[in-house]
């Protein structure tokens, strides 16, 4: 069976074309609180980063946390700690995706290769504004 | 001039100073693309969140996925 895909634009928050990035749409799951988000997908990014209020609008509490993340770069400076929620995209079967939970605010939902671009294959098509997402394989409900 | 008759003489220049005029007419290609040079300088800052190689954060995370972690 063909792997479906669908097509996103890049995003400029009206800062104009050169400022464009791809930003995706997304829904975050955990327990029973969901947030539509827009994630940047970041194949720089060896993990995906979750900020501070998106975690707690998901109903996550910190303290609950175990499992301590120590990012790098400009992120290195605050605590992260891991947290598994559900994703989707569009008409996609939902996955798992583990974030690097951090306790910044001023920063985007971050998909990286660790485990988005494990679960997603993407393709960019920067000079026509758009980038395919592409399941890896059809998936049921997990 | 053109560049016909610059040639001879940018041949002539040692290497340092060859390095120094690709930069040179790269600069000016940048200045003449008008959105380009527009957008990056407006003294805007360009944050940089990406957290390279952040391999002790990925094995964490990879055991949170085994562990299947989640907040009940």
């Amino acid at each position: 069976m063909k792997p479906r895909v669908k097509q996103f634009s890049f995003v400029d928050h009206g800062q104009g074309p050169a400022a464009s990035l791809p930003y995706l749409p997304i829904e975050l799951t955990l327990t029973n609180r969901t947030q539509l988000v827009e994630a940047l997908v970041d194949s720089g990014s060896a993990v995906n980063v979750l900020p501070y209020d998106v975690g707690l609008q998901l109903g996550a509490i910190w303290e609950q946390q175990t499992i301590p993340v120590q990012l790098t770069g400009n992120l290195a400076r605050e605590e992260a700690r891991a947290l598994v929620v559900s994703a989707k995209i569009a008409e996609f079967a939902s996955v798992k995706l583990a974030f690097a939970w951090s306790k910044l605010n001023t920063i985007p939902v971050i998909l990286g290769q660790v485990n988005f671009f494990m679960e997603f294959d993407v393709c960019f098509f920067r000079s026509r504004g758009v980038f395919r997402i592409f399941e890896i394989e059809p998936k049921k409900e997990r | 001039m053109s560049l016909a008759e610059l040639e001879p003489v940018v041949r002539t220049l040692p290497r340092a100073e060859k390095l120094q005029l690709v930069r040179l007419l790269v600069n000016e290609l940048v200045r003449e693309d008008d959105e380009v040079a527009r957008f990056m300088g407006e003294n805007r800052e360009f944050p940089v969140w990406t957290p390279l190689e952040a391999v002790d954060a990925a094995q964490s995370l990879m055991q949170a996925l085994e562990a299947g972690q989640s907040v009940a």
